[in-house]
């Protein structure tokens, strides 16, 4: 897997050779060797795997949020093109001190610096929503505080524009609308272009109305006007100026966080030339939000100063009706209230609208759906299937050991095993056609359980645990609890190789080839 | 305590985790890694050095020319109460080699026999505060309920009291002796304890390798002792260094503030300090009677934090599960 | 309406915390007589303290006596205020004890919370290390034996300053507060001494209440840092400065404010022995003095009032917090 090369306009996510290991009282578990991966854009890619697959090592180390005693200790994480953990050799060296034993720390200097751009990168480009993410709202701030906070520190800018754009539109926008709408041939479609310009023009309240106009009237000749009136009613003649002054900070804002990350790939590229050239601009654009004012004052004055009140009331609205795509009635006081006076259920369905309200490029889930019942993992996921559809570069990752989740939404699927990916496919081959011991092993035991009321049917279990992460067994670590293990297979690993088309296998029934050793 | 109590109830039994594997070892493992420590082995060193000292006479008695018991210094070192007010300056010959404190007594074997007293002291109230504060807190913490409730409201009772002022007006106005003293303060001290190892046995309780042990069939004892005993260990081993230390600190305020007659000749760290700023004394730059006991006093507490602090280190190695949320 | 239970049962703590201290005391009272009835009778100076009750009727004379300021005298050999009633002698300390108080929190407050932040990053760094150091040598040194080096160095020796008690009268008047009443009345060398005497005290009070506080402080940040929410912080992509103040500062903050007896209990315990030892003349020097004459009413009252500033420190924490503090829920008594 070359970097850099055809990587970036495809896949937003590449996950090449990632090495995570973990201290422990009885050694070093080597959780996850050479995992590799690509997500592509705008795709939901499905990870399945067992309890103790290495699942959540994988979710956080992607995003750098491995804590000690878990280490990256080798491999890359390319976002959007960027590898993450470009600083190879002090990972090498991380990895063979953990491995001979000592903990080391590197260089403070290096973590920090490692940190600062690390967090140019989480939120706006990639987020993590964590397994159990009902426990990780802040139980000390409201749900509303929450929202805002998030919505106004990454997508301040596009909240302006929705403002700026309300206050602006006319007629003649309203009537582009309708013909786009029609031009659209299936109903859902529609009302996602509706919905999605109704966001676009800050236009909250007055929601339900405009879609019973296009209801109603739909066809008719005064469609266009019906709404435009009723739209109007939401304009209120703010301040336009203060609007735009926010939106260019913001802007410069993000522009300079995206420079510093082309800056630090140029650096680790040895690219002379272009770093002198990205220097440059950032220095300029750096100068250019200078004039406009301190940009933290503005950050905090915009998200929780006494000025600007109408944007974070526009951001609020947003929060509410993001929450209204996920299932969420607001009875009117949700946003006032704190985490502990809420149920589990609606804290997920919180937790994953406000990952999605900062409107990142790359999401990864670790089990969104933890353990609710049917029905509600269902609700949950399609919404999240609706909120992905509405966006047209959105890709996402999600990890699960529940395998009726992932069928339910992932376009793409792979299944991991002690830390390996040991198949790769689309979710119909999967359950069709899979390949692997482990993974037909799970899809029989799937299919049988599904048809409980036959008493005859004997319940097949792939028998044992899974491995030890400290001693893993030598070779393919599935190989002892495998049915058709043979010699070579407790001797050395099967590397992951196509079958078919898009369809890969790692297991020496379908390959011969090895991975290297390393 | 913790806000995700609420979501106890949506914990899974899952598979057997690492740490299942690690639990028989986890004993052994953690002295291991505890002495890895810089913090740990210096503060062990120093610590077994006082602890040596204080043992010192009952190998050797009679080691430091005492003659009779050794808690009045007076008879013990030969010193009295008229003695001439000049003190014997550093460098003095034999026992005098850190010079003469008030009664004419010499600062080095006083201070050696101090430490067996401070020692005798803390080493009293901690045992005793510890044992108790171990198994309610242990029972408390797993089994929750009205124990837990009643430990909790205890242990708030005594945390909210001035244990010095209490200290020094028992035993003044009271005419506490040494040994009720101690009693005293082991029944002020055993909350602390216990509320450290029942926060620690509930946490560990929560994890998972302990629902899988009760899904194998396990009492609730057995589960106590094999599992959450070993965990509790290293927070436990440090918070018993660093409360002898605590108590240790204790006694010697309230001797050095001469507060209970019935020790005010005694050999005590604190006694000593306070005879180093006695009348005689004032206004000169004697200064050794005083600094002298005291440096050693420091050392003590030193190294008991060391050890404590560096113990507490070792819990980072414990599990991984539990560390990644 | 929740919250209007958590306020009660809070006010039925505090009314259960002065009946316990009522009966500490109490008992105190008890076996001061029985080991010196004489001179309890002394200092009781034949007022009506119900003295030749049996034990349980004498135990609400007690109780009234408390209530109606009838607080019994202090020995006769008790320094210069021999023979005044405690009241009075409580009255004289009492200002410069709550002076002493107010102004090192308010100094040790900013302290803790500038040396928290320093938790706040991912990596060990020098403030972190710092803090770390600040609260281990508060742990180490003990608080005598710093103030009596000061004292004794700074002087006994006369080599930086003389001892400025000397240069105070007993007391002063109104306030008696050195400094204040130095300044009402024009006297600047008395406010100037006021100051010396005030000092080092102050210095010792601040540090090793902050090092104590920080303790506390520092373990309501880690109890965040490890907790799920702050990674979700991360993943967020939240500013900084929104991650320390609303998660990390926050959570210090609401842990300290838990801990407010626990605290005050571990001041007023400073307090104490950093009066004794600096003679300053507050209500902790005045509790040891009449341990030294054997004043009983006066160590009896002395405590009493230390028991009150921690019982309302208490109950007002409490309050605030159930008002507040999201986290405080109905079940716990204490938080």
């Amino acid at each position: 897997m070359m970097p850099g090369s055809a990587v970036t306009a495809e896949s937003p996510l590449v996950v090449d050779g990632l090495k995570s290991y973990f201290i422990t009282l009885d050694g070093v578990a080597k959780v996850l060797t050479k995992l590799s991966f690509n997500l592509n854009k705008s795709e939901i890619l499905g990870v399945f795997g067992e309890s103790r697959s290495g699942k959540t090592v994988a979710a956080r180390s992607i995003v750098d949020l491995l804590r000690s005693p878990g280490y990256v200790v080798g491999g890359a994480v390319y976002i959007d093109g960027f590898n993450i953990f470009r600083d190879v050799k002090r990972l090498d060296k991380l990895g063979a001190a953990i491995s001979s034993g000592k903990e080391k720390k590197s260089g403070v200097r290096r973590l920090n610096e490692q940190e600062e751009l690390m967090s140019l990168l989480r939120g706006k480009t990639i987020t993590l929503v964590s397994e159990h993410a009902y426990g990780s709202l802040n139980p000390m701030q409201t749900i509303g505080d929450q929202f805002r906070e998030a919505i106004l520190s990454q997508n301040a800018s596009e909240i302006c524009q929705s403002i700026i754009q309300r206050e602006e539109f006319t007629l003649e926008d309203v009537e582009k609308l309708v013909s786009t709408v029609e031009q659209q041939p299936d109903l859902p479609g529609r009302k996602r272009i509706i919905r999605q310009w109704m966001t676009d023009h800050a236009l909250f309240d007055t929601r339900d109305m405009i879609m019973n106009a296009f209801d109603f009237k739909y066809g008719q000749e005064d469609l266009a006007q019906e709404v435009f009136f009723i739209a109007s009613t939401e304009k209120m003649k703010t301040d336009l100026e203060e609007a735009r002054n926010v939106k260019s900070a913001f802007d410069l804002h993000s522009r300079i966080s995206r420079l510093k990350v082309d800056l630090a790939r140029a650096t680790a590229d040895k690219d002379v030339e272009l770093v002198k050239d990205l220097q440059t601009d950032l220095n300029n654009t750096e100068g250019r939000l200078k004039s406009l004012g301190s940009f933290e004052k503005i950050q905090k004055s915009v998200i929780s100063g006494s000025k600007h009140s109408f944007i974070r009331e526009i951001a609020l609205k947003y929060a509410s009706n993001l929450l209204r795509d996920f299932g969420v009635v607001d009875s009117g006081s949700l946003l006032e209230s704190y985490p502990h006076d809420l149920g589990n259920v609606l804290k997920q369905k919180i937790a994953l609208a406000l990952a999605f309200s900062i409107k990142p490029k790359v999401m990864i889930l670790d089990e969104p759906t933890g353990s609710f019942d049917v029905n509600t993992k269902l609700k949950i996921l399609s919404s999240i299937k609706e909120e992905h559809r509405s966006r047209n570069d959105l890709s996402i990752l999600i990890f699960s050991k529940d395998l009726t989740v992932l069928s339910a939404i992932s376009d793409r699927v792979l299944v991991m095993y002690s830390g390996n990916v040991i198949e790769e496919s689309t979710m119909d081959v999967l359950i069709h056609d899979s390949k692997h011991p482990f993974t037909s092993g799970v899809i029989n035991t799937f299919e049988a359980a599904e048809r409980v009321s036959d008493k005859t049917i004997k319940l097949e279990y792939t028998p044992g645990f899974a491995p030890d992460f400290v001693n893993p067994p030598k070779g393919c670590r599935f190989n002892p609890r495998c049915k058709f293990r043979m010699d070579m297979c407790s001797i050395r690993k099967p590397l992951l190789s196509s079958i078919s088309e898009g369809h890969k296998v790692a297991c020496f029934l379908y390959s011969e080839a090895v991975e290297e050793e390393r | 305590m913790s806000y995700t109590d609420k979501s106890e109830g949506e914990e899974r039994l899952e598979a057997p985790t690492v740490t299942m594997v690690l639990r028989s070892r986890q004993a052994t493992k953690s002295v291991k890694v505890s002495l890895a420590n810089v913090s740990a082995i210096s503060g062990a060193v120093i610590t077994a050095f006082y602890l040596v000292i204080g043992l010192l006479d009952m190998v050797f008695p009679g080691y430091l020319g005492t003659s009779g018991s050794m808690s009045n210094a007076l008879t013990a070192f030969h010193g009295s109460l008229s003695s001439p007010s000049n003190i014997v300056s550093l460098g003095g010959s034999g026992w005098y080699i850190l010079g003469g404190t008030l009664y004419g007594l010499p600062i080095l074997p006083v201070m050696l026999a101090a430490v067996k007293f401070d020692l005798a002291f803390s080493l009293f109230v901690v045992v005793v505060s510890s044992l108790i504060g171990l198994v309610v807190g242990l029972y408390a913490g797993f089994f929750g309920g009205i124990i837990d409730r009643i430990l909790t409201e205890i242990s708030n009772f005594f945390l909210q009291i001035p244990l010095i002022g209490l200290a020094i007006m028992v035993s003044y106005l009271l005419g506490f002796s040494f040994f009720d003293l101690a009693i005293a303060t082991s029944i002020a001290w055993w909350p602390i304890f216990g509320v450290i190892v029942r926060n620690k046995a509930r946490s560990v309780k929560r994890a998972t390798f302990v629902a899988s042990a009760m899904a194998s069939g396990d009492t609730p004892t057995k589960i106590t002792f094999r599992h959450i005993f070993p965990s509790i260990l290293p927070d436990f081993a440090a918070s018993v260094f660093i409360e002898l230390g605590i108590v240790v600190q204790l006694i010697a305020t309230v001797d050095f503030l001469n507060l209970d007659p019935a020790f005010r000749y005694m050999p005590e760290l604190g006694n000593m300090m306070s005879w180093g700023v006695s009348s005689t004394l004032l206004g000169t730059l004697t200064w050794w009677p005083l600094v002298i006991p005291g440096l050693f006093l420091l050392g003590f507490t030193l190294g008991v934090f060391l050890l404590g602090a560096g113990l507490k280190r070792s819990i980072r190695y414990k599990t991984w599960r539990n560390d990644q949320r | 309406m929740k919250s209007s239970l958590n306020i009660g049962k809070r006010v039925f703590i505090a009314v259960i915390e002065l009946l316990a201290l009522l009966i500490f005391l109490y008992a105190f009272l008890l076996s001061a007589e029985y080991t010196n009835r004489s001179m309890v009778l002394l200092q009781s100076a034949g007022t009506s303290m119900g003295l030749n009750q049996n034990s349980f009727a004498q135990f609400f004379y007690f109780v009234k006596d408390v209530f109606t300021g009838n607080w019994g005298y202090v020995a006769s050999n008790y320094p210069t205020l021999g023979g005044f009633s405690v009241m009075a002698v409580i009255g004289f300390s009492l200002p410069q004890t709550i002076f002493l108080l107010a102004i090192s929190l308010l100094v040790s407050v900013p302290i803790v919370i500038l040396m928290g932040i320093g938790y706040s990053r991912r990596v060990n760094t020098t403030t972190r290390a710092a803090s770390n150091l600040y609260i281990a040598l508060g742990m180490v040194f003990p608080i005598f034996l710093v103030g009596a080096f000061l004292r004794f160095f700074l002087y006994n020796t006369s080599l930086i300053i003389s001892e400025p008690t000397k240069n105070l009268p007993y007391w002063t008047f109104p306030t008696h507060i050195p400094v204040i009443d130095g300044l009402i009345h024009g006297n600047y060398a008395m406010a100037s001494s006021g100051i010396l005497v005030f000092i080092i005290p102050l210095l010792l009070m601040v540090f090793f209440s902050s090092s104590f506080m920080l303790q506390i402080y520092r373990s309501g940040i880690l109890k965040s840092l490890n907790q799920g929410y702050l990674g979700s912080a991360s993943s967020l992509g939240l500013p900084r400065w929104i991650v320390v103040r609303n998660y990390l500062m926050i959570k210090g903050s609401s842990e300290l404010f838990r801990y407010i007896p626990t605290v005050m209990t571990s001041i007023l315990t400073f307090e104490i022995v950093v009066e004794a030892i600096m003679t300053y003349r507050g209500l902790g020097w005045a509790f040891y003095e009449s341990i030294i004459t054997g004043s009983y009413f006066g160590a009896i009252f002395a405590l009493f009032v230390f028991g009150i500033v921690i019982i309302i420190s208490s109950f007002l924490s409490g309050i605030i917090r159930i008002l507040t503090d999201p986290e405080a829920s109905g079940g716990e008594l204490y938080g």
